[in-house]
C-alpha cells in the first residue's frame, strides 16, 4: 500500500502481515506510523494497494472495521462542555450500542480505566492523563476486537504513563484483545507488544516478533561475572578469543568452542566467578539505533 | 494490595469488561444519535440559547394570538372576499412571513389588510438567530477539537453530514413547522372555515417549511464548516441574512420594485419560493403587487434558480470540507 499527499510520499509500499496479537508501530516522527493507521480506520484513502483489518477490505467492508476496532487518536478529540460520561455513552451509541446498553458500557470502561470517580467532570477539566485514559475508554466502550492507540503514553508524566503501560497490558492479557500501539517510545512497546513493525520515511524497515527482533544477529556470547573482569579479558584473549567489555558485561564471538574456553578460563581464574552465559539479545532501542545508524531509509 | 483497591477491582471485575453480545443498531439510529446529540447539547450548554428559546415560543404565541384576535375583530365582510378567501390569504402571509425576514411578502388577495406579514415577521428573525447560534459550532467545533476524528473513526462522513444537518432540521421543524401546524388549526377553528376543505394548504405549509428549513439548515452547516469559530460562523450568518434582506428596503429608491436584484436578499428569496410554489401568478412584495410570469424583471424561474443555487452552493462547500481527500 502507498500514500501521496500531494507529491509527498507518506508510505512507500508497505507490506506486511501481522497476527491478532500486541503489535507495537515503531519509528520516528514522519515515519507514517500514524498515517498508515489513518488509513486502516477510513479515515483517509490510501493511494494505491489494499489492506485488509481483522479480514475485513478497507475499501469495502470499512464500516465493519469501524464496528469492530476501537481507535484512539494521538491528539483529543473531545467535546469540551460536556461529561466523560456523556462522552464515552455517545460515541457508544455512533459504534451501534443502543442508549442503555451505552450508557452501562460507559460506566464501566470509565471504571476501568481509573475513572470512575472523575466520570461526571467536564472533559475540559481534564488533564492530559486524564484525557488518555477517556480516549482508552472511548475506543473500548463498543467492545472491539481490535484496539489501535496512536502515542497512548504521550505527555504523561512517569507514574500516568506505567499506570496507561499498566493498563493496555491488561487489555492484552486479560481480556484478549488484540492491539497496535503506535509509539515513538521504545520502552511502551517493548513492555506491552509482542510483534513489532518498524517504519522508517513510510517504509516498512522491519518486521518479526520481539524475540525475532531482539535477537541479536551477530551470534555473540554474553556473560556477567563478579569479580576481577579484566583480568579474564586477558586470559580469553591469550587463547585466541576477543571479548568486549561493556560495563558489567563481556560480549564473545560465538566460536565452535567458545563457550568451553570460557568456562574452563572462568574456572583457572579463582578471582572472578560466573553469574551469567547466555545469548547476547538486544533492546529494542539497540535494535532502533541499529537501523537508523544502518538504514539510510530512515 | 490494600482493601479498597480489592473492592475497586472486583467490581471492574464484575462490571468491567463484560464482553458485548447484541445486536448493533442500524446506521439511520446512529445517524437520529448525531443528530439528537447535538441539538440537546447546543440547547444545554448555552443559557442565552434557552432563554431565546422562551422568546421564540412566547413570539409564536403572540403571533398565534394575535392573528386570530385580529381576525376576529375584523370580520371579513368588510372586505370584498369570502370567509375562506379571508383565511387563506391570511393563513399564507403568516406562514411567509416566518421566513422572509424584512421583505414583506403578502397575498394579493388581502388588497386592503396586510397585518399577518408584519407579526409573523418576528418569528423570521428568531428563528435566523436560534439557527445561527446552533448551528454555527456544529461543525466549526468539531473541526477545532477534532472531534471529527472520533466521529469518522465511527461512521461514515456522509452519516455525520446528515446527522448534524438532522439536528438542525429537528429544531427548526419544531419553531417553523409545527407553529405553522398549530396556526392553520387555531385560524381554522376560530374562523369557522372547512379545515378539511382546506388541508391542501397545510400540506404545502409544511412542504414549503420543510423547504425552507432544509436550505437555511444547509446553509447555516456550510458557514459552520468554513471555520473553526463558530462566533465567527454564527456572525456571518446573521450578517449575511440580514444585511441581504435589509437591501432591497435600504436602497429602494434604487431599485425597480420588479427588480432581479431583490434576489440578493437569499432568505427572502425562499419566502418567494413559497408563493411560487402555492402558484400565485402575482404577488404583494413590500406592499406592491408583483407579475411573477410576465417575463419582466423578477421572475418564478428566477426564484427557484436562487433557492436551487444557495442550497447547491452549500452542499458542495460541506462535500468540500468534509469529503476532501485528506481531510
Amino acid at each position: 500500500m502507498s500514500k501521496f499527499y500531494g507529491k509527498v510520499q507518506a508510505l512507500n509500499d508497505v507490506n506486511f502481515k501481522v497476527p491478532k496479537r500486541a503489535i507495537g508501530l515503531l519509528g520516528p516522527n514522519g515515519a507514517g506510523k500514524t498515517t498508515l493507521i489513518r488509513i486502516l480506520m477510513g479515515l483517509i484513502k490510501h493511494s494505491s494497494g489494499s489492506a485488509k483489518v481483522l479480514g475485513y477490505d478497507i475499501t469495502t467492508e470499512i464500516r465493519q472495521i469501524r464496528d469492530n476496532v476501537g481507535y484512539s487518536p494521538e491528539f483529543s478529540p473531545i467535546i469540551p462542555e460536556i461529561t466523560a460520561m456523556k462522552y464515552v455513552s455517545y460515541l457508544g451509541t455512533l459504534s451501534g450500542l443502543n442508549r442503555v446498553e451505552s450508557s452501562q458500557r460507559a460506566h464501566d470502561t470509565l471504571h476501568y480505566v481509573g475513572l470512575g470517580e472523575e466520570r461526571y467532570r467536564p472533559l475540559s477539566e481534564f488533564s492530559t492523563g486524564m484525557m488518555q485514559k477517556c480516549k482508552l475508554a472511548a475506543a473500548l466502550v463498543h467492545d472491539p476486537e481490535l484496539v489501535i492507540l496512536d502515542e497512548p503514553t504521550d505527555g504523561l508524566d512517569p507514574i500516568g504513563r506505567q499506570q496507561m503501560l499498566d493498563l493496555i497490558e491488561r487489555l492484552y492479557r486479560d481480556e484478549g484483545k488484540s492491539l497496535m500501539v503506535s509509539s515513538h517510545l521504545l520502552f511502551d512497546v517493548e513492555r506491552v507488544c509482542d510483534e513489532v513493525i518498524v517504519l522508517g520515511r513510510g517504509n516498512v524497515i522491519k518486521t518479526g516478533t520481539m524475540t525475532e527482533v531482539l535477537s541479536d544477529q551477530s551470534d555473540t556470547l554474553r556473560i556477567k561475572v563478579a569479580g576481577d573482569a579484566q583480568s579474564l579479558v586477558n586470559q580469553l584473549k591469550k587463547r585466541g578469543i576477543n571479548p568486549v567489555l561493556n560495563r558489567d558485561y563481556l560480549d564473545i564471538p560465538h566460536g565452535d568452542d567458545a563457550e568451553m574456553i570460557i568456562l574452563e578460563e572462568i574456572h583457572r581464574n579463582s578471582s572472578v566467578s560466573l553469574r551469567y552465559m547466555g545469548r547476547k539479545t538486544r533492546s529494542l532501542e539497540d535494535v532502533f539505533l541499529s537501523t537508523v545508524e544502518g538504514g539510510a531509509e530512515l | 494490595m490494600n482493601e479498597s483497591q480489592s473492592s475497586d477491582d472486583a467490581y471492574v471485575r464484575k462490571f468491567g469488561f463484560r464482553e458485548f453480545s447484541g445486536i448493533r443498531q442500524n446506521r439511520v439510529y446512529r445517524v437520529f444519535s448525531v443528530g439528537w446529540f447535538n441539538l440537546i447539547e447546543t440547547i444545554r450548554r448555552s443559557g442565552f440559547t434557552k432563554v431565546l428559546l422562551i422568546f421564540m415560543f412566547l413570539n409564536l404565541l403572540i403571533q398565534d394570538a394575535v392573528t386570530v384576535l385580529i381576525t376576529l375583530l375584523l370580520p371579513p365582510e368588510f372586505m370584498p372576499i369570502t370567509l375562506n378567501q379571508y383565511f387563506q390569504g391570511v393563513y399564507v402571509e403568516s406562514v411567509l412571513g416566518m421566513v422572509s425576514l424584512l421583505n414583506r411578502i403578502g397575498d394579493p388577495l388581502l388588497e386592503f389588510f396586510s397585518f399577518v406579514s408584519i407579526i409573523s415577521g418576528g418569528t423570521s428573525f428568531m428563528w435566523l438567530l436560534l439557527v445561527a447560534i446552533l448551528g454555527g459550532g456544529l461543525i466549526a467545533d468539531d473541526r477545532l477539537h477534532k472531534t471529527t476524528e472520533a466521529y469518522f473513526s465511527r461512521i461514515s462522513r456522509i452519516e455525520y453530514l446528515v446527522g448534524k444537518l438532522l439536528s438542525l432540521i429537528i429544531f427548526s421543524t419544531v419553531v417553523v413547522t409545527v407553529p405553522a401546524i398549530i396556526q392553520y388549526i387555531l385560524l381554522a377553528w376560530s374562523l369557522e372555515v372547512d379545515i378539511i376543505a382546506n388541508i391542501w394548504l397545510l400540506f404545502w405549509a409544511i412542504g414549503f417549511t420543510l423547504i425552507a428549513v432544509l436550505v437555511v439548515s444547509t446553509l447555516t452547516l456550510a458557514i459552520s464548516s468554513l471555520t473553526t469559530r463558530r462566533t465567527v460562523a454564527t456572525m456571518s450568518l446573521l450578517i449575511i441574512g440580514i444585511v441581504t434582506s435589509a437591501l432591497p428596503s435600504a436602497f429602494g429608491f434604487l431599485y425597480n420594485p420588479d427588480s432581479p436584484l431583490l434576489l440578493i436578499d437569499f432568505i427572502g428569496a425562499i419566502a418567494l419560493l413559497g408563493a411560487v410554489l402555492l402558484g400565485y401568478d402575482t404577488i404583494k412584495l413590500n406592499y406592491q403587487n408583483l407579475s411573477l410570469y410576465n417575463g419582466v424583471g423578477l421572475e418564478a424561474g428566477m426564484i427557484v434558480a436562487v433557492v436551487a443555487l444557495v442550497f447547491v452552493i452549500s452542499l458542495l462547500i460541506l462535500f468540500n470540507v468534509l469529503f476532501r481527500r485528506d481531510n
